[in-house]
């Protein structure tokens, strides 16, 4: 196991490599100009050159690459944003928190949703309950989260003159209030990711159910099911945790519109406007930072595989 | 009886239907009452440098805090919306010396906001020349002070501007809150940076209490405001809402006061909301602004003047007015848009063989126009546009592509991201045609000038026409302002059949608001702090 | 004495031989039913949708770009069915026309998901070693990015067009997927009677086509249709963001994230019509693809 592991770290920086590589030539390569965008062409060429070397614009490509990875990784500098001139680091680490705060709130939803369903449909397998169930994942997939989320905004609104957006508090200022921000939005979410959960579940924990050894042992009984049940799900919850990580950049991308809607101040909304702005060092930066999260819970994943099916070790 | 008891009787009448006619008691103004916190739904500014920033709302956001050397009416002083009658802010007086100089007098005693690094010290010209050659350096919007040549103290309360040349939009500049507002000096080389909260420092009705990035920008009344007895309100607060919809939720749920900076509702939320929530004070107001199809006038086949007035007689714009907008807004939009009292000649008063391009709907003379210009069968035309523009403008799309289809033109639409759009198409650099709505601005220089004159940003279907091009620059040096008010008259005139540009009907605003928000009155110039100095709350 | 029934359609599929007694295609349908009832209805709703994309031209004399400023929110209506959308549009020829161009995307990119994430991830997992692990920090890197960026930059530099959209939500789909592929296929690998294959000599490829894709297909099978309506669902971002397929043609996605939203007070049926068709054929994609799956699964085989 352990050279795995090392060996995984250490592929884990060509990997962010390649991802800076990447964003910084998509951002580079989006059609429009940052520089004309800021001033909407009001301005006249000499201020445009000017605000282009004011933004370090005007130097190679690689000169602006080689400055900004540079200041990463010799200071721990993320640069700072074009529009705001603020630093990108201290704005992330703000706005982190909220949208990790959501994802977790999302996750927990959508698991205890999809996996209590699932383990329901695949136990009474074609029975009322399994049709339920399967119906209703279904319906909870084929909403689009933001409908789900304008309509639970926007109808009591109309019906009840209330509506489940407030004005954001942290978790460290006052815990009940915060989680009373979050719940709505995070249900919102969760519900409609419980489909795919739920469905995966459901597939795989029949899977293991039809295997003859199970199946004796279930047919022996309560006490032999309860056992059998929880080594079936030890296995079955390998593809809903893959399911899990593979969906991890959804939640930040996805985050984006509910963010919006329930005025939560996240990575996401700074992000996806950072992005229509062309402010390319947020966008750079932000991308970095997320991408290696996502690059670290892969490999967290990935070891979690080991642990959860003894048969998988790697050579 | 005689005459003099008939006319006393006469008299009485007169006065009891006078006394009879007057408003009740309810109707009179009610005085204003002090105190409480204004709430408002809307976006965030995205920085907070007021000469740097292009964004209306970080000039917004800007006007609370900051004066200008003169601004434009607002609240009881102004006669109706697009009132821009230049009105005294720091300066208190103003003379022309000559066609290209002017000196401005500014008032005494007026202080800064009491922050560090600042500390409430007085204003004076050092700080306007200061400001003015900030904006001139640095500023995206720098074309419109290009005429000016200098800036000089001439003692401290009197600045002088000297011009190239005489400038008649120059005070409407001045005025307008977007462009040049004072700051103080010690901000830059203190704090180096006007981009952060701190920094807000100005000598405007409201100071910045706090702000938490993303969620809410809180605004206090100055108290020690050059302007005695306003404002009325104690503090404003900005609640920072990116969707639309959520604003007009929580504006429903009455969890804030406006659901927009200006109150601004569209048609159709504005008559939902009213369904909804029938205590919503509601107004509609025919904004500053213009919309409309622009083509690349400089190539085939927009450069025949009789395909793009074909274009004109094919869009069905009271059809439009009546379907989507409830018959309520403007279908004369341009060139100089409907709100612009002042300065439009109406298509009614331009004889109507040339009129009928700007309002009229004929698809049958259309056609006739195609193929007299030799498009007997029609052609196939690109229309890029941003497809994220709020509503009416997606319905717009729609019916533009079908009215052109009507008459033969195929439209393919090209939708663009936002970044794109407004860094290349909106500025001239696309193909064939294009189509969405325009930036207002408070003068009519910039509805003129900037639309038609060659290589000035907002000459969008590339226009260039040497007998237009000197009406353009006579008015603009005209000081005398009734020979101005003729000449524009003149291009409007000249400019009604050449359809350079295909303007859609106008929307209204409905600005909006909770019963208890008073003296809110809506204007066209960007000043959100002017407009709520004056604005109290019943409560 | 029994008669012998000579091998029929009902009976391959079946898998057991049946006595005759009702004309055999209608046997399919009965057996179908009883077995699989809810994938039964699945494939009656997809097949009923293919129909009526197919020949929508046939089925309604309106255009869907036809506007009527006269008749604009009309409800339901002996004309207008399904009533019309804010510029008089009848909303029931362009759910038919939508369903052409969502039915396209979803199945197009749903296709061209599960060929590279079947291709991606067999290859990654049998293979194993030093290609694999390149492989997969390739697609840690693509992962890594929100998929928003990825979109939106991509259909910023290609233009919006139906072929973009399917192409890139097939890619970013497939990628992704290839994971969960990947997952079982190492699962299947380390079975004993791969090694054993091997050992009597099967090649690489028999022992993939043989022995791994039968039972990697069950996951595939449930991930595509999941994929389905992911892809469908973020057509319908997409166009809320204004990035979907541009005007004037109707998509599902589009009709409710725009005309569905902006008017959901006083039209409603303008949000309903095209969430009911959207979960209408995801529902039937999905109940379809269990009973395939189902039945495809080589262990219920002989079960």
């Amino acid at each position: 196991m352990r050279p795995y592991v090392l060996r995984r770290l250490a592929l884990a920086v060509p990997t962010l490599g390649l991802v800076s590589v990447i964003v910084f030539s998509i951002m580079r390569l989006m059609p429009g100009d940052v520089v004309i965008r800021m001033v909407e062409g009001h301005a006249y060429a000499p201020t445009i050159d000017a605000l282009r070397r004011e933004l370090g614009l005007d130097r190679p490509a690689w000169v602006q690459y080689a400055d900004w990875i540079g200041g990463i990784v010799l200071r721990g500098d993320f640069g700072t944003s074009f529009w705001t001139r603020q630093p990108i680091w201290d704005e992330f680490i703000q706005r982190f928190p909220v949208t990790l705060e959501l994802a977790a709130l999302t996750i927990l939803a959508s698991v205890v949703i999809g996996v209590l369903v699932g383990i329901v449909s695949a136990i009474r397998q074609d029975s009322a309950a399994d049709y339920l169930g399967r119906v209703l994942a279904i319906l909870a997939l084929s909403v689009p989260y933001f409908g789900l989320a304008v309509l639970v905004v926007v109808l009591p609104s109309i019906y009840f003159k209330w509506t489940p957006i407030w004005t954001y508090v942290p978790l460290s200022t006052s815990p009940l209030e915060n989680l009373k921000i979050m719940l709505v939005p995070a249900l919102v979410f969760g519900v409609t990711r419980a489909g795919p959960i739920m469905r995966i579940m459901r597939s795989a924990l029949l899977d293991i159910l039809r295997q003859d050894y199970i199946r004796t042992a279930w047919s022996k009984g309560l006490p032999e099911r309860a056992i059998v049940l929880r080594h079936a799900l030890k296995n079955a919850l390998i593809p809903v945790v893959s399911l899990i990580g593979l969906q991890t950049p959804l939640y930040i991308g996805g985050s984006v519109i509910i963010e919006a809607i329930f005025r939560l101040p996240g990575v996401g909304l700074f992000f996806f406007e950072a992005l229509t702005r062309l402010d390319y060092p947020v966008v750079q930066s932000v991308n970095l930072i997320i991408a290696t999260m996502v690059v670290g819970l892969n490999l967290a994943i990935d070891l979690s595989y080991a642990f959860l099916d003894p048969r998988i070790r790697y050579r | 009886m005689g005459r003099r008891s008939g006319s006393a009787v006469h008299a009485v009448i007169v006065l009891v239907g006078f006394l009879a006619l007057l408003p009740g008691p309810d109707a009179l103004a009610q005085t204003p009452k002090r105190g409480g916190v204004l709430r408002i739904a809307d976006r965030e500014a995205p920085n907070l440098d007021p000469h740097l920033a292009v964004s209306f709302l970080t000039h917004s956001w800007a006007s609370m805090v900051y004066s200008q050397l003169v601004r434009f009416p607002y609240g009881p002083e102004q006669k109706h919306p697009a009132d821009f009658a230049i009105v005294p802010d720091l300066a208190e007086k103003w003379k022309y010396e000559s066609p290209t100089s002017v000196v401005f007098t500014l008032r005494k005693g007026v202080r800064f906001h009491n922050k560090p690094p600042v500390d409430g010290r007085e204003v004076t010209a050092d700080d306007v020349k200061y400001s003015v050659e900030r904006f001139m350096a640095k500023s995206g919007f720098r074309s419109r002070l290009e005429p000016v040549q200098s800036v000089e103290v001439v003692d401290r309360y009197s600045v002088r501007m000297t011009l190239k040349e005489p400038y008649a939009p120059l005070l409407n500049h001045l005025a307008n809150a977007a462009y040049v507002v004072i700051l103080p000096r010690e901000v830059e080389e203190k704090l180096k940076d006007f981009n952060r909260p701190e920094a807000m420092i100005g000598t405007g009705p409201f100071m910045v209490k706090s702000y938490q990035k993303g969620v809410q920008i809180a605004f206090e009344r100055n108290p020690d405001y050059f302007m005695k007895g306003v404002p009325y309100l104690d503090g404003v607060v900005i609640e920072i809402t990116p969707d639309s919809t959520a604003r007009v939720s929580l504006l429903r749920a009455g969890k804030v006061d406006l659901g927009h900076m200006w109150g601004y509702l569209a048609p159709e939320e504005a008559k939902s909301v009213k369904q909804t929530n029938p205590e919503i004070v509601m107004t509609p107001v025919v904004t500053i602004g213009q919309g409309m199809i622009y083509m690349r006038s400089d190539q085939p086949p927009f450069n025949d003047v009789r395909v793009r007035r074909a274009m004109a007689l094919a869009i069905d714009r009271t059809g439009w007015n009546d379907s989507v907008l409830y018959g309520e807004g403007c279908t004369d939009a341009g060139p100089v848009p409907c709100a612009m009292k002042e300065w439009k000649l109406e298509a009614s008063k331009i004889e109507p063989a040339k009129a009928k391009y700007l309002v009229g709907y004929d698809p049958v003379e259309a056609k006739r126009l195609l193929a007299e210009a030799g498009h007997r069968n029609g052609f196939t035309t690109p229309m890029f546009h941003w497809p994220g523009y709020a509503p009416p403008w997606r319905t717009y799309f729609d019916l533009a592509g079908d009215n052109l289809g009507k008459i033969g033109v195929a439209v393919e639409f090209k939708p663009e991201e936002y970044g794109k759009y407004i860094s290349t198409t909106y500025l001239g650099k696309y193909e064939k045609m294009a189509m969405g709505p325009i930036t207002p601005f408070t003068e009519v220089d910039d509805w003129l000038y900037s639309a038609f004159f060659p290589e000035q940003p907002n000459n969008r279907s590339h226009v260039a026409d040497a007998e237009l091009n000197k009406m353009l620059l006579a008015q603009r040096r005209e000081m005398d302002p009734k020979k101005r008010l003729a000449i524009v008259h003149d291009i409007q005139r000249y400019l009604a059949d050449k359809a350079y540009y295909v303007y859609t009907p106008h929307s209204p605003q409905y600005v909006s608001h909770v019963p208890a928000v008073k003296g809110m009155k809506y204007h066209d110039g960007f000043g959100l702090g002017p407009r709520l100095m004056f604005t109290w709350l019943d409560k | 004495m029994a008669t012998v029934a000579p091998a029929s359609a009902p009976s391959i599929v079946l898998g057991r031989r049946l006595p005759r007694t009702r004309p055999w295609y209608l046997e399919v349908w009965v057996q179908m039913l009883r077995r699989k009832p809810l994938g039964t209805l699945g494939a009656a709703i997809v097949g009923g949708m293919l129909f009526l994309a197919v020949f929508a031209d046939a089925l309604t004399p309106y255009g869907f770009a036809e506007t009527n400023l006269r008749e604009r929110f009309v409800s339901a209506s002996a004309t207008h069915w399904l009533g019309t959308d804010q510029i008089g549009r009848d909303v029931a020829t362009r759910i038919l026309y939508g369903a052409r161009i969502s039915l396209y995307v979803g199945f197009g990119a749903v296709a061209l998901a599960s060929v590279l994430a079947t291709l991606l991830g067999i290859f990654s997992a049998y293979w194993g070693g030093r290609l694999d692990l390149l492989l997969q920090r390739a697609v840690d890197a693509w992962m890594a990015f929100p998929g928003l960026l990825i979109l939106m930059s991509i259909m910023s530099l290609l233009g919006p067009s139906v072929l973009n959209i399917t192409l890139v939500l097939g890619i970013a789909a497939g990628i992704r997927e290839s994971r969960i592929v990947r997952g079982v296929a190492l699962s299947i690998r380390e079975n004993t009677y791969i090694e054993s294959a091997r050992a009597m000599g099967s090649g690489h490829l028999r022992v993939t086509l043989v022995h791994i894709l039968p039972n990697v297909l069950p996951t595939i099978i449930v991930v595509a249709t999941t994929g389905l309506s992911t892809v469908i669902l973020t057509e319908a971002s997409l166009s809320f963001l204004g990035l979907g397929v541009p005007p004037p043609h109707p998509t599902w996605g589009g009709m409710l994230s725009l005309a569905g939203l902006d008017h959901m007070y006083r039209a409603p049926w303008l949000a309903i019509w095209p969430a009911t068709a959207l979960s209408l054929a995801v529902f039937g994609f999905n109940m379809l693809g269990d009973a395939l799956r189902d039945l495809l699964d080589p262990r219920l085989k002989g079960a």
